[in-house]
Formats: structure tokens, sequence, C-alpha cells
């Protein structure tokens, strides 16, 4: 099981992940996948500072597994966090009132896991 | 409505410049995330899984047109186009960056709107009956006493740092619409055999992790002793209340360990040193907040009746609205009209910027501009002529905002839950959805009558679940989503704490079960009989047997 590093960023609150040089992205994608332990605890350091520096909020390791050459937390609340609300526009019968996704917030290369409609 | 005056004008905008201020220094690194947490929440700002959220209070539910279109500008220029109102009568937007949210305030703050004490151990937003001042079955107008209450909690020192949150709700009318008995202090309005106005006052009531109904400390209680006497509530509480473990701090806590009559005996001692001091309520006071709601320019008119038997005759979608949504105003020739929220599919309480609008329009067309949120997350319109319905209805129907579902299974109440909420274990809005999805059938709504289905996505339970006829509750099993059902809550004048149904099930077996539980009752209903009717005769076991099947009888 690989880790990755989870944070809000401070100024729009907006879910980030760090990035291998040492930057945020609100793509998972874009997230460094942790392999080792020490390598875990050395990156929520520098994430941790970052939070002392006001750049983020509340960073964690969360567990995450790749599948089909996409990332994806194994928490339901972190799959929220990375993928956006699962509110059921399929069922919405007069079609989508709003756009509830993280859609205008990241790249595209997120954009496969927007609309999930099942449980996980 | 009440109209800020100049006090209160000059003290939001300083609150929002100070907000302002403080913004700047966290977003400079002068504050850390520790030194700000609390400076936000005490302007109602949260930070969820996603981005922040904004908590804006609507007093006791009564909106302007006016303050309407804020809201929708709200949602437009700062969010993602929609909002969310709640079980307390307030709204929430769900994607608020921090820089922007100084703006946010001051926008609403020249709205006179606040955020103010929407969070934090203080008086919360003081909720009522949605159709206040407006139904035919009340006895005075409940919101003279929540703005008296409210100015007399706004920024309370004593009362800023409470053990925890502190939330009261009045009813004016013997139908509780308002939920009295399941909040800190509930206020019931009676009049006595010399046709005077008081309150029976309930302590001690609330949901969350631990349920009670409230107890009735005193039956009856003049209004110019209100403030008298909720202050000694509040200040045995606050002396008495625990602020060592947060899950035993609310007052229902110290009023059920200790017992109503010892919690009664303190709270009078305490009152002997007030009760006949400065916060003695003097009938002008009570008359110039009255002022501020006083009716509007009705005019003299005459019931409808035949018209609209004629008109309900020739279309049945209009007769179903009717029937369903439409409440007789105390006026002749005026109705209420609830406006839902709640169309098959949708996200219970949420609307858009352009619906929020268009609301705003309708009601200055309709309803002398003025809008109430209900704690059941739906809208009314309190002031319609009778004669007007008919295009109303049109109006709301063409903005899919005339589901005619009002009390019935598919007016689910939802917190927002996983999907948005940093506290919940589970996600609530896509029961929501799939329940309402299932249960579209408005013959088939009306066949089974009356039917409050409330879900919360964890034990904290802003989905009211504990007083839903079927109540939900998402929880965490090893990290999985499971439901828990409980049946026979109530939050009416005869509220009652549902019955824990079973094991939890899987989201994908709700729907079903609901089903199920739907089926008995309509297999063992007597009569027109609600479900909580028949569940209070026949008690819980054929439904148990009905979700779980005979084997669970013995489980």
């Amino acid at each position: 099981m690989s880790q990755m590093i989870i944070a809000n960023r401070l100024i729009d609150g907006l879910v980030v992940f760090l990035v291998s040089g040492g930057q945020w992205d609100t793509a998972i994608a874009q997230g460094a996948l942790i392999e080792e332990d020490s390598e875990a605890q050395r990156l929520l350091e520098v994430a941790k500072q970052d939070q002392a520096r006001c750049l983020v909020i509340d960073p964690i390791l969360i567990q995450v597994r790749v599948e089909n050459g996409q990332v994806r937390p194994t928490e339901i609340r972190e799959v929220i966090r990375a993928f956006g609300p699962t509110i059921r526009t399929d069922l919405e019968d007069m079609g989508p009132a709003v756009v509830i996704s993280r859609e205008a917030d990241r790249r595209a290369d997120g954009a496969g896991h927007l609309r999930r409609s099942t449980k996980e | 409505m009440y109209r800020y005056d100049g006090f209160d004008a000059k003290f939001v905008a300083e609150r929002a410049a100070q907000f302002r201020r403080q913004v700047t220094r966290r977003l400079a690194g002068e504050l850390t995330e520790d030194q700000f947490r609390p400076l936000r929440l005490m302007n109602g700002l949260y930070l969820q899984l996603h981005a922040y959220m904004l908590r804006v209070n609507v007093p006791y539910g009564t909106l302007s047109s006016k303050q309407m279109r804020t809201f929708a500008h709200v949602a437009r220029t700062y969010d993602k186009g929609f909002g969310h109102f709640t079980t307390r009568q307030n709204i929430q937007y769900n994607w608020i960056k921090l820089e922007q949210a100084p703006d946010i305030i001051k926008e609403l703050a020249n709205a006179e709107i606040t955020s103010i004490q929407s969070s934090g151990n203080c008086i919360r937003n003081i909720t009522s009956d949605q159709y206040a001042g407006c139904a035919k079955d009340e006895l005075s107008d409940p919101r003279i006493y929540c703005e008296l209450l409210r100015q007399y909690s706004f920024l309370h020192p004593e009362f800023s740092y409470l053990p925890r949150k502190f939330k009261i709700a009045v009813t004016g009318s013997p139908n509780d619409r308002a939920a009295v008995a399941v909040h800190d202090i509930g206020l019931r309005m009676h009049r006595n055999e010399q046709d005077e106005i008081g309150f029976e006052v309930l302590v001690g009531g609330g949901l969350g992790r631990t349920p009670y109904i409230g107890q009735t400390i005193r039956n009856w209680l003049a209004p110019e002793d209100l403030l008298s006497y909720v202050e000694a509530i509040l200040r045995v509480y606050n002396m008495q209340g625990r602020r060592d473990n947060i899950h035993k701090a609310r007052i229902k806590i110290i009023v059920n360990q200790m017992g109503i009559d010892k919690y009664r005996e303190l709270v009078d001692k305490e009152w002997e040193f007030t009760k006949n001091g400065a916060l003695k309520v003097p009938d002008d006071e009570i008359e110039r907040i009255r002022a501020y709601f006083a009716p509007p320019a009705y005019e003299r008119l005459q019931d409808l009746t035949a018209e609209l038997a004629v008109a309900r005759k020739a279309d049945r979608a209009f007769d179903r609205w009717l029937r369903g949504n439409v409440i007789e105003h105390k006026v002749p020739g005026y109705a209420i009209v609830n406006v839902s929220l709640k169309a098959p599919g949708r996200v219970p309480g949420d609307i858009t910027a352009d619906k929020m609008d268009a609301v705003a329009d309708i009601a200055d067309k309709y309803s002398f501009g003025e809008i109430r949120v209900s704690h059941r997350q739906n809208l009314v319109l309190v002031d319609v002529k009778q004669s007007d319905l008919q295009q109303l209805w049109r109006e709301l129907f063409a903005l899919e905002l005339a589901t005619p579902n009002l009390g019935l299974l598919s007016d689910i109440i939802c917190c927002p839950g996983l999907d948005y909420c940093a506290l919940a274990n589970a996600r609530a809005i896509p029961i929501a959805q799939d329940i309402s999805h299932a249960f579209s059938d408005l013959d088939e709504l009306q066949r089974i009558g009356h039917f409050t289905i409330n879900i919360s996505g964890c034990m904290n339970a802003c989905g009211h679940h504990h007083v839903g006829h079927i109540g939900i509750l998402g929880v965490d099993k090893r990290g999985e989503e499971y439901f828990q059902l409980t049946l026979g809550g109530s939050s009416d004048q005869q509220a009652s704490l549902g019955d824990r149904l079973g094991p939890g099930l899987p989201q994908a077996e709700v729907p079903g079960a609901i089903r199920k539980i739907v089926d008995t009752f309509l297999k063992r209903r007597e009569h027109e009989e609600r479900f909580i009717d028949t569940y209070r005769r026949v008690g819980i076991e054929p439904f148990k047997e009905a979700v779980y099947g005979s084997e669970s009888q013995a489980a």
C-alpha cells in the first residue's frame, strides 16, 4: 500500500496533495506516491513546515492504491476529499442543477472519477 | 420584519471590518490556525472536507426578498451557484474561499444579515414556526419573543463561552412545527383563563449522541419574565454544565443527571435575584418589537372556496399541489404556500442562485416580499392571495419548486453528510436521493400519507434522525458506510425518540428496507392512520420482521 500527503490549502480550503517537488497540487494524480515509512515521515515534516508557513492546514498521511493507472485513497472519506461530493446527478429528474464537482478546480487527468454514482 | 436600527447596523459593519483584519493577519502568517480557528468560527466560517463553509443566520426563519437576492448573489459570486438551507432555518455555503470571506460578510451585513453566533458555544439562531404570524392555529406571533431573545442573546458576554452550544425554539401554536421539545430550551405558548399569553418552558431536550425529549421546567411564564427566567436557566447551566467532556457538555446531560426537579430548584433560586430586576420586559418594549412584525396590508377578501374548487376540478396537478402544499391562513382570502425543495432525486434543502432570485421575485409579486425557511428545509410564502394561487403554482411548477410532497415520505430532512461535512461518518445525501427517487409516484405518496424520514450522516444528528418517523443514521463500520434505522420518532407536540430497528444496512439495501416498512404499514394500517399512529399501536416487531426476516426475532 502506498501513502500520500493530503491537506487543505489555507487560502481557499481546497484539498491539495504534496507533489514530489515539495509543491501542492489539487489533483491527486500529481501527488507524490510514498512507498517507505521513513520517507512518509520525512515528507510529513516538510508538509508541517508548510502548515507553519500558512500554506496548508492539517496535512496528514493517507493510504492510497493505484488501480488501472489511477491513484485512489482507500478510505471513503479521503476518496470524497480527492474527487468531490458523490451527489447523484443521474437521479435528478430535471438535469443537474449545479456543477458540484471539482472539475473547475483541477486538471483534466483527475476528471475520470468526478461523478461516481455507486457506493465505494 | 425586524429592521436593523443604527446600533445594529454600525455594530455589524464594524464586526465585518474586524473579521477582514483577522483574515488578513491569518493570510499574512501572523496567526496560526489554532489562533485563527475560534475567530473564524465566531463568524460562522468552518473548514469542511473540500473548502470553507459559511453558515449564515436566518433569524427564526424569516427573510426578505432583498435578503434572498443577497443569498443568491453570494452563491453566484463566491460559491458554486447554490446554497443549502439547514434544519436550523439557516443557509450554508459549501465552497467558500477564505480570502473572499470578508467580502461576503460585508455584503451580508449590508443586507442586515450576519453569520455571528452561527457557530461556537453560544446561543445560536433562535428558531420558530415557519408559519409564524399567519397560521390559523396560532395563539400569538412567536417572532416577537424570538426577536426579544435574539437581541438579548446577541454577543451576550456572559453567555459567549457556555459549556457547549445552546439552541432555543419558540412555538406560538399548539401544533408544534418548530420541534421545541428537542431544543435546549423550548418555549410553547399557551393562553390562560384570563386570556393572557404565557409560555410553558421546556428544558434539556436535544438530539446528538445522547438524545432527550425536553422536560417542562415551568408550566407558565409571563412574557415580561421571559428574559430573566431564560437567563436563570442559562446561568445555572453555565455554572453546572460540564466543560471536561464535550460529549457531556450540553444542558440536557446536566438536567437529566440531576433531575428536572433539582434543576428547577436551582433555577428558581437564581431567578429570585433577577426576577424583578432590569430584565423585566415592559409591555411597551414588547409592543415596540411587535410593531416590526405588524401584519402586511391585507385586503378585505373572502375565501374563494367555490372558485378554487372549479379550478381544482379542471386541473388535477393544481388540485394535488393545493391539497398538499397550501395551508390555511388566518386571514380570509389568503393562503400559506410551501415551496418544496424536495423534488425527486434532488438534494434536500439545496437551491440554486437563479431559483433564489426567482423565489424573491415571486415573493415580491405574491407575498409582500417575505420568505420563510422551515426547519424541514423547505421555503414558505406566507401571505398569498387565494386568487393568485393558480398563477403562483404555474410559476413554481416551471421552477421545479412545486412538488406536492409537503409532509409526505419524499419530504426528507437530510444533513450534508460525508459528501461535505468533516464530522460525518457516512453520506446522507445519496440515501435521500435514492429514497425520493424510489418514492416519486405522487399517488403512492398520497396513499402513504404523512410520513417523515430524517437522515443524519453521523450521531451529531444535524438531520434530526431520532425524531423522524423513520430515522436513518450513517455509521462507519470498519471503513464501510452502514445505515441504522430507527422507527417511531416525532418532533411535534407529541415528541418521541425513535426505536432502533436492528443492525445497520449497507446503502444499497436502504431503499428496499424503507419499501418493506411502508408495505408493512399499509397492511397494518387502520382507517386513515398516519404511519406514526400505526407504529405506536402495533410496535416495532412487524417492521423488524419485514426488514430482517423472522430469524431476527431470536437475535
